[in-house]
């Protein structure tokens, strides 16, 4: 009985100590807090948590199915070891990561470009839904701007903004996430992606002119299938350049509350981008000076005209319809009837063309301004020289 | 004051007579108030666009005060004129103490006649030294288109105003296009009276070399027999033919009276002297 208990004992004295590194074998080093490297001389730790690894998502992995190079390390193992790759295993967000942005190979500044470890982590890599994952939904933008919202950063790479972190937290969907903590609102990838990220520009990216509004759409559907139908929804469908898209009118990553008194007095600033002239004469309106003003209940363009509904004059639903009308001026003005909707909002009395009445109207008050301040400008003038005169003799 | 007035204050115990009575003054003091009011809080919408325009705005309360203070301030206009169109009628009825027609063109009415035209004509001759300064009675010229200009601004721009204040209701009888003419008219009209009361009024009235630096009949009522003399000769040469002149006697303005008026009469200036600026920075802006 004891000869078969040796056995096995026996067999350790044959086989050479340790042909692989395990698990248990690498924590007898790494398990000590102290244990550093000298890199460029920078002190990096070497110290890796057991219980943390033990938590993460590759809790149950060996270190070796990672660290490669390592495993036909007897005892120690070369300083330096190869990166590891992550895509061995996860080649999809790999292959994903190989046409992004992020890309060396797509990235025009090849500088600062982050690794899976820059946004998942390593040894503690928790799966995504749990909270404290650095790309669950509440630590997204945290994440992110680790770089994003650097100015060093930024500088190194042209057309990138290091105002998009502030900007964002300004906004609805960062105040939303962030204040109120809610994880259904927007983060970075919700609109950016995350491993396949493109900029702007390319036609593929989610923000791009010809998907963004399909970006926003995953959770504003309602308002997308509205914007569909609308004058700008068919005019973007067709490939027009002047089309406005979401971010138009409500801005990228500082997404303000329409509702606001912010947002409704400063919608003609939105519009008047492409409406130039329909702008300038709202503005001239008692409309557009009382909301000049920060006054956000007088009518600006979307009270008359609809917002992601917007229809041309001629279409039976618009809301600037002849037939319409009445409903239109009634929102605000109560007991409004088909002669209220007489009122020209858009008038210019500059025009004489369009609105002769208006303008020789305009140009009667111009005369009789001139002509009374002409007069009574050098009856003034005339009389304040002779009377000055008068006193001076009066006391010599 | 000239050197001139002051010797005969302090010789002679000068002579006072009563020019505009209790009544008179508080319509003036009325219009004051309800006019700064309405230029203070409606040319800011007039000029939305510049900065002045948003901070006058700011420390009035925010547009919907300076709104409130408007219309609060249109309704004095719209009380002034009212009281103003009852003591007319009272006077054409009652006070009145020569025929209609005669009355009506005569010295005591506000109805321009051709002495008026002669004067306006003699006047400039004389700022030119060609003639003569015209006798004046007890309206002048310039008194009587600052008068219609108040009839003529309060009907232009106190009905336009009421046109904007209740749109809804006006519309009931007449189209929407009125409201175009309307905002047209009662800002241009605004610019006008503002523009007039500010520079050219105040001048007439109180700061050309005679007067300057307020002339406080408006204020105190009682004007001395110098000026009357000087500034009226008509008028006093006709109440002392008729025997009137003496039931017209009053005691000299009091220090307190004429502290206030220089206080009110001051506080009107410095309000109107901003909005002038006001105004013109603007106007200019907007030119430009």
């Amino acid at each position: 009985m004891r000869q078969i208990l040796f056995i096995p004992l026996i067999f350790l004295l044959i086989v050479p100590p340790a042909a692989a590194l395990t698990t248990s074998d690498c924590y007898d080093c790494h398990s000590d807090e102290d244990l550093t490297k000298s890199v460029a001389g920078a002190e990096i730790s070497l110290f890796v948590d057991e219980n943390v690894f033990g938590q993460s998502i590759h809790g149950d992995m060996d270190c070796t199915d990672c660290h490669e190079d390592v495993a036909d390390a007897e005892d120690e193992h070369e300083e330096i070891l190869e990166p590891v790759q992550c895509g061995n295993c996860h080649d999809d967000p790999m292959d994903a990561m190989g046409v992004g942005i992020h890309s060396p190979d797509v990235a025009q500044v090849k500088t600062d470009l982050p690794t899976c470890a820059h946004c998942h982590g390593k040894h503690d890599i928790l799966p995504v839904e749990n909270v404290r994952s650095t790309i669950y939904d509440l630590k997204v933008p945290n994440t992110c701007c680790q770089c994003h919202a650097s100015e060093e950063v930024a500088s190194r790479h042209p057309g990138i903004s290091s105002d998009v972190c502030s900007e964002y937290e300004a906004g609805m969907h960062g105040i939303v996430l962030i204040k109120s903590g809610m994880i259904f609102s927007a983060v970075c990838n919700d609109c950016h992606g995350s491993h396949d990220i493109l900029p702007a520009d390319n036609p593929s990216s989610k923000v791009s002119r010809t998907n963004i509004n399909d970006t926003c759409g995953t959770c504003h559907a309602g308002i997308v299938q509205t914007y569909n139908s609308s004058i700008h929804g068919k005019l973007l469908a067709e490939g027009k350049e002047e089309a406005p898209t979401c971010p138009s009118c409500h801005g990228n990553h500082r997404v303000d509350r329409a509702m606001d008194d912010q947002f409704q007095v400063s919608v003609t600033d939105r519009c008047s981008g492409c409406h130039h002239e329909e702008s300038d004469t709202f503005r001239d309106s008692y409309h557009g000076q009382v909301t000049g003003m920060g006054y956000a209940q007088a009518a600006q363009c979307s009270d008359c005209h609809g917002a992601h509904n917007i229809l041309s004059k001629e279409d039976p639903l618009s809301k600037i319809h002849p037939a319409n009308l009445v409903e239109t001026c009634a929102a605000c003005h109560p007991g409004a009837g088909v002669n209220f909707t007489m009122y020209i909002p858009h008038a210019d009395y500059h025009d004489a063309e369009r609105y002769p009445y208006l303008y020789y109207l305009y140009l009667a008050m111009v005369i009789l301004l001139s002509g009374v301040f002409t007069f009574f400008g050098i009856h003034t003038l005339l009389w304040f020289i002779r009377a000055q005169k008068e006193e001076k003799n009066k006391r010599a | 004051m000239s050197e001139h007035t002051q010797v005969a204050n302090t010789e002679a115990e000068e002579r006072w007579y009563m020019r505009f009575v209790y009544y008179h003054r508080f319509l003036h003091a009325l219009i004051i108030t309800s006019f700064l009011g309405l230029v203070f809080t409606g040319m800011p919408l007039k000029f939305s666009e510049t900065g002045w325009a948003q901070t006058m705005a700011h420390y009035m309360g925010g547009i919907q005060t300076a709104g409130f203070i408007h219309r609060v301030c249109g309704v004095i206009t719209f009380l002034y004129f009212f009281l103003h169109i009852f003591y007319a009628l009272y006077y054409v009825i009652k006070l009145r103490d020569e025929p209609f027609f005669k009355w009506l063109f005569g010295p005591n009415s506000m109805v321009p006649w051709i002495k008026d035209l002669e004067d306006v004509v003699g006047h400039l001759r004389w700022f030119l030294g060609k003639g003569e300064r015209p006798k004046f009675d007890r309206y002048t010229y310039w008194e009587k288109f600052d008068y219609f200009a108040v009839f003529w601004g309060v009907g232009i721009i106190g009905i336009s105003g009421l046109f904007l204040w209740f749109p809804v209701f006006f519309s009931k009888f007449l189209p929407g296009w009125v409201f175009n003419v309307a905002i047209i008219l009662h800002s241009d009209e605004a610019l006008l009276a503002a523009g007039f009361i500010f520079t050219i009024h105040f001048f007439n009235t109180h700061l050309r070399p005679e007067k300057f630096p307020l002339d406080d009949v408006i204020f105190t009522g009682r004007i001395s027999e110098e000026e009357l003399m000087h500034e009226r000769p008509l008028e006093y040469e006709r109440l002392v033919q008729k025997g009137k002149l003496e039931s017209l006697r009053t005691t000299p303005p009091t220090k307190t009276l004429k502290l206030w008026s220089r206080i009110v009469g001051f506080t009107a200036y410095g309000f109107g002297l901003v909005m002038i600026i006001f105004i013109v920075y603007s106007a200019l802006r907007e030119i430009h």
